[in-house]
C-alpha cells in the first residue's frame, strides 16, 4: 500500500506522457474534447460519402449503382454514424472543451470516466461499419439496413448479423453517452467557481445540463430495446412477436419513447450555444435568459410525453392520437420562446456579418423551416400523407442538418480561434457559410415536393414522375457534399498558419472562456477564479 | 490523510490507461458474442478473452480509486462528485428497469384488453382468454407461477437485506465497526441466498412447463429475473469488495463513500426491483 500511495503522489506532478500515449490516457478536458470533435468530425465526412453514394443511386430513376440490399445498408449507416457518431460526439467535444471554462472549474468533474466515455467510440464505429467490409469478402449480408430506429421492417426480413453488430454498437453509444452525461451534470452541479450561481451559468451550460438529464433517462431506454431485439432475435424470448403474444409495436414505443428525446438532445446543445453568438455579433446582453432557462426545461419536459407522434399511422386508438397531436404541438409554444429570445437578441444591435454570426443566423432560419414543417407532421388528419414519405426525410434534414450542423458549423467557427490560438481565413469562411446554404437547400426543398406528390422514403427507386426533384437533389447533396472539403481546408489552414487570435477572439465576446489567452494553458482554473 | 484537506483544490487524476483498457475488452467481448450467437462455436475465444480485459482494467482502476482514497486524496468536494455521479447512474438504471417494467405492463394493460375487446365471433385462437397470464397462441401449456412460495421468500430476504446494509452504516455512523462488518456479511450472505433461491425458483418454473417457448409469459419471467440476477450479481460482488475492505480496516465516519455508494446501489438497483417484480410479476 505504502508503494501505491507514493506512486499516486507522484503521478499528479508529471507531465503528460508524449506520442499517441497522451491521447489514449488523458484525463484532461482540454485534449478529450479535441479528441471529441475531431471524431466527430472524421464521422461526419465518413457519413457524408455513404449518403453520396446513395445520391448517385438516386440520381435517375431505376437501379444503376446499388442494389436495393446496399442501399438500405447505406442509408441506414449514414444515419447511424451521423446522428451518433458526428453530432452528439462533436456536441460532447464542445461541452468537454468549454464547459469547464464557462464555469470555472479546474476540469470535468470524473476525468477518468470522461476518457472512458470518448474511447468506446471508436471501437463503436468499428462494429457499425465491419459488417460492411466483410461482406465484400463473402462473409455475412452486410451491415444493418433497418434504418436508425431499427424498426423498418419485422424481425427476420431483413436479419443478418450486421443488426447484431448494430445492437452492441448501440449499447457501447449507449454507455458512452451516459457516462457522458453524468459526467456533465456532475461538473455542473459540483465544480462551479464560487459565485457562479446556476441562474448566472452560461445558456450552453443551462442547455447541457439539461440534455444530460435527458440522455440519462432516454438512452437506457434505447439499450433495453434494443436487448430485447437481441434476445428476441437470439435466444427465444418474444417481446415483439404477436404469434407468442408480443407486439411489434411495443418495439416502436420503446424506440420512439428514446427517439423523441434524443432529437432535443441533438438540438438543445446547439440552442444553447446559439444565444452565445448572436450576443457577441449583435454586441448585446443575452436576451430573455431566464425565459430561455425556462423553455429549455419546458422543452426537456415535453419531450417525454410526446413519442407516439413517430407513430400516428400505426393504428393508435384515436383518443391516443389526438393527445399525441396536442402534447406534440404543445412544444411549439417554448420553442417560440426560444426564436423569438433569438430574435431579440439581434433586434438593433450593432451586427456585424462574421462567419460564425452567419452560421448563426442561418441556423435560425432553417431551424425555423424545420420547425414550421415539424408543426404540421403531428396533425393526425394529414400524417397519413406525409408519414414515411421524403416529407419526413425534407423536415428531419432541417431540423438536424439546417439547426444541428449549421448551429455546430457556427460554434466550430466561434471557438475555433479559441481552441487553436489562431484566426481563420474570414473570406473562405464566408464563402463555406453560401455554398453551404446554396447546396443544402437545393438538396432539400426538392425532396420536400418530392414528399408532397407521394415518394416515399427508404427505397431505392422511385417513379418517373419524381426525377426532376431527384435529379436537383443529388446535384445539391454532391455540391454541399464538396463544400464541406472547403471546412477541413479552412481548419487545416487556421491550424498551420493562422494569424495569432487575441484571447477576446471578438470584439463582443463575453463570458469567462474569453478571459484566458487562447489558446488557453493546459490546466486552467486549477483555483477557481472569483465571479461577481 | 496525509494531505491536510482543503476545498479550493479538486484532485484531477493523471493520465491513466484503464479506461481505453476497458473499451478495449468491451470491444473483443462484443465481437465474440456477435460471432458465438451467430453459430460461429470461435467466438468464445474473444468472449473470454474480452471478459479477462474488462476484468483486469475494472479491477485495475478501482483499486486505483481505493488507493487514492485511502491515500488522502478525496475531500468533502470529490466525495460530492462521486454522489452526485452514483444518484445519476442509479437514475439511468432505474430508466432501464421501467423499460422491462413497463414492456410487461404493456401486454397487460394494453395488448390483451385490446384483443379481448375485439368481436366475439372472431376466434383469434382456440382457448384465447384476454386475462394475464398469458402465452399467446403458439405458447406451450404452462402453470402460472405462484406467489406465495419462492418469490414471497425471496421478497423477504431481499428486504432484510436492505434493513442489514441500513444496519452497517449505523455501524459506521456510530464508529461500531463489528456492527459495520457483521451488517455487510449479512447483506452478502442474504444476497447469494437470493440468488440460490432465484436458481431453485428456476428449476421450479422449468418443472411447470414455464420456458422461453411458452410465449410473453415466459420471456418476462426470465428477462425481468434475469436483469435483476445480473445486478444482484454485480452487487455481491460490491459487497464482497467492501467486506474485504473493512477487514483491512477502511472506512471511517467522515470518509466512507465507497461504503455508501454501494448501499444506494443495492436499494434501488438490487433492493427495489425486486419488489417491483415480486409485486407486478408474481403476485397482483
Amino acid at each position: 500500500m505504502t508503494q501505491a500511495i507514493t506512486a499516486v503522489a507522484h503521478d499528479q506532478h508529471e507531465h503528460p506522457p508524449a506520442g499517441i500515449m497522451r491521447w489514449l490516457t488523458t484525463t484532461n478536458h482540454k485534449d478529450l474534447g479535441i479528441l471529441y470533435m475531431s471524431f466527430g468530425a472524421i464521422m461526419f465526412f465518413i457519413g457524408g460519402v455513404l449518403i453520396m453514394a446513395v445520391r448517385a443511386e438516386l440520381l435517375f430513376p431505376g437501379l444503376q449503382l446499388l442494389s436495393p440490399g446496399m442501399y438500405n445498408q447505406l442509408f441506414t449507416l449514414h444515419a447511424l454514424i451521423m446522428v451518433f457518431g458526428a453530432i452528439m460526439p462533436f456536441a460532447t467535444g464542445l461541452n468537454n472543451y468549454l464547459i469547464p471554462l464557462m464555469i470555472g472549474a479546474p476540469d470535468m468533474a470524473l476525468p477518468r470516466v470522461n476518457n472512458w466515455g470518448f474511447w468506446i467510440l471508436p471501437f463503436a464505429a468499428l462494429l457499425l461499419l465491419i459488417p460492411f467490409f466483410l461482406q465484400f469478402s463473402g462473409i455475412g449480408s452486410g451491415a444493418s439496413g433497418l434504418g436508425w430506429v431499427m424498426h423498418n421492417t419485422s424481425l427476420d426480413l431483413q436479419g443478418g448479423i450486421g443488426v447484431d453488430f448494430a445492437i452492441f454498437a448501440i449499447h457501447l453509444l449507449g454507455l458512452s453517452s451516459i457516462s457522458g452525461a453524468i459526467n456533465v451534470v456532475v461538473t455542473v452541479l459540483n465544480m462551479r467557481a464560487p459565485g457562479m450561481a446556476l441562474m448566472k451559468m452560461p445558456l450552453f451550460v443551462w442547455a447541457w445540463l439539461i440534455t444530460a438529464f435527458m440522455l440519462i433517462l432516454a438512452m437506457p431506454v434505447f439499450s433495453a430495446a434494443a436487448t430485447m431485439l437481441l434476445t428476441d432475435r437470439h435466444f427465444g424470448t418474444h417481446f415483439f412477436d404477436a404469434a407468442n403474444g408480443g407486439d411489434p409495436i411495443l418495439l416502436q414505443h420503446l424506440i420512439w419513447f428514446f427517439g423523441h428525446p434524443e432529437v432535443y438532445i441533438v438540438l438543445l446543445p446547439v440552442w444553447g450555444l446559439i444565444p452565445h453568438i448572436l450576443a457577441t455579433f449583435s454586441r448585446k446582453p443575452v436576451y430573455g435568459y431566464r425565459a430561455q432557462v425556462y423553455a429549455l426545461w419546458a422543452i426537456c419536459f415535453l419531450s417525454f410525453i410526446v413519442w407516439s407522434h413517430h407513430m400516428l399511422t400505426s393504428g393508435l386508438p384515436l383518443a391516443a392520437e389526438v393527445y399525441f397531436m396536442y402534447s406534440t404541438m404543445a412544444i411549439s409554444i417554448p420553442t417560440s420562446v426560444l426564436v423569438f429570445c433569438w430574435l431579440g437578441a439581434i433586434w438593433r444591435g450593432a451586427m456585424t456579418f462574421e462567419t460564425p454570426m452567419l452560421f448563426a443566423l442561418g441556423f435560425v432560419a432553417h431551424f425555423g423551416m424545420g420547425a414550421l414543417t415539424g408543426l404540421i407532421l403531428p396533425d393526425v388528419a394529414v400524417n397519413a400523407q406525409y408519414h414515411n414519405s421524403y416529407v419526413i426525410v425534407s423536415h428531419f434534414h432541417y431540423t438536424f442538418f439546417g439547426g444541428g450542423i449549421f448551429g455546430m458549423l457556427a460554434a466550430l467557427y466561434y471557438w475555433l480561434p479559441k481552441f487553436t490560438g489562431r484566426m481563420f481565413d474570414e473570406k473562405l469562411g464566408r464563402l463555406h457559410f453560401w455554398l453551404t446554404v446554396i447546396s443544402f437547400n437545393m438538396t432539400f426543398i426538392p425532396q420536400w415536393f418530392a414528399g408532397l406528390d407521394g415518394m416515399p422514403r427508404h427505397i431505392a427507386d422511385y417513379a418517373l414522375r419524381f426525377s426532376t426533384m431527384n435529379f436537383i437533389s443529388s446535384v445539391g447533396a454532391f455540391l454541399l457534399g464538396l463544400s464541406q472539403l472547403l471546412l477541413v481546408y479552412i481548419v487545416f489552414k487556421c491550424v498551420r498558419s493562422g494569424p495569432k487570435a487575441t484571447g477576446q477572439v471578438w470584439e463582443g465576446a463575453q463570458g469567462l472562456e474569453f478571459t484566458l489567452p487562447s489558446p488557453p494553458p493546459y490546466h486552467t482554473f486549477e483555483t477557481p477564479p472569483a465571479v461577481k | 490523510m496525509s494531505e491536510t484537506r482543503s476545498d479550493s483544490h479538486y484532485y484531477v487524476p493523471p493520465p491513466s490507461h484503464y479506461p481505453v483498457t476497458i473499451n478495449l475488452g468491451l470491444f473483443v467481448l462484443a465481437l465474440g458474442f456477435v460471432l458465438r450467437i451467430n453459430a460461429i462455436a470461435s467466438g468464445v475465444v474473444p468472449i473470454l478473452a474480452g471478459m479477462a480485459v474488462v476484468f483486469y482494467g475494472a479491477f485495475g482502476w478501482l483499486g486505483k480509486i481505493i488507493c487514492e482514497d485511502e491515500s488522502g486524496n478525496y475531500h468533502p468536494w470529490e466525495d460530492r462528485s462521486f454522489r452526485i455521479g452514483m444518484v445519476y447512474f442509479i437514475l439511468s438504471e432505474i430508466a432501464f428497469f421501467a423499460s422491462f417494467l413497463l414492456a410487461l405492463m404493456y401486454v397487460r394493460v394494453f395488448v390483451l384488453p385490446e384483443l379481448a375487446s375485439m368481436d366475439p365471433r372472431y376466434t383469434l385462437w382456440p382457448d384465447f382468454r384476454g386475462t394475464w397470464p398469458s402465452g399467446g397462441p403458439k405458447s406451450q401449456a404452462f402453470t402460472p407461477l405462484n406467489a406465495w412460495g419462492i418469490p414471497a421468500a425471496n421478497a423477504i430476504l431481499i428486504l432484510a437485506s436492505a434493513v442489514s446494509m441500513m444496519w452497517a452504516r449505523k455501524g459506521l455512523s456510530t464508529a461500531n465497526r463489528g456492527q459495520m462488518v457483521a451488517g455487510l456479511a449479512m447483506a452478502l450472505a442474504l444476497g447469494v441466498a437470493f440468488l440460490f433461491q432465484q436458481a431453485m425458483e428456476y428449476r421450479h418454473a422449468a418443472e411447470l412447463g414455464i420456458t422461453l417457448a411458452t410465449g410473453v409469459y415466459g420471456t418476462n419471467f426470465y428477462m425481468l429475473t434475469g436483469m435483476h440476477g445480473a445486478h444482484l450479481l454485480a452487487g455481491i460482488i460490491m459487497l464482497a469488495v467492501l467486506l474485504l475492505r473493512a477487514f483491512h480496516g477502511h472506512f471511517k465516519a467522515e470518509s466512507s463513500v465507497g461504503l455508501e455508494l454501494v448501499a444506494w446501489y443495492w436499494n434501488f438497483v438490487v433492493v427495489i426491483p425486486g419488489l417491483l417484480i415480486f409485486i407486478y410479476f408474481y403476485w397482483l
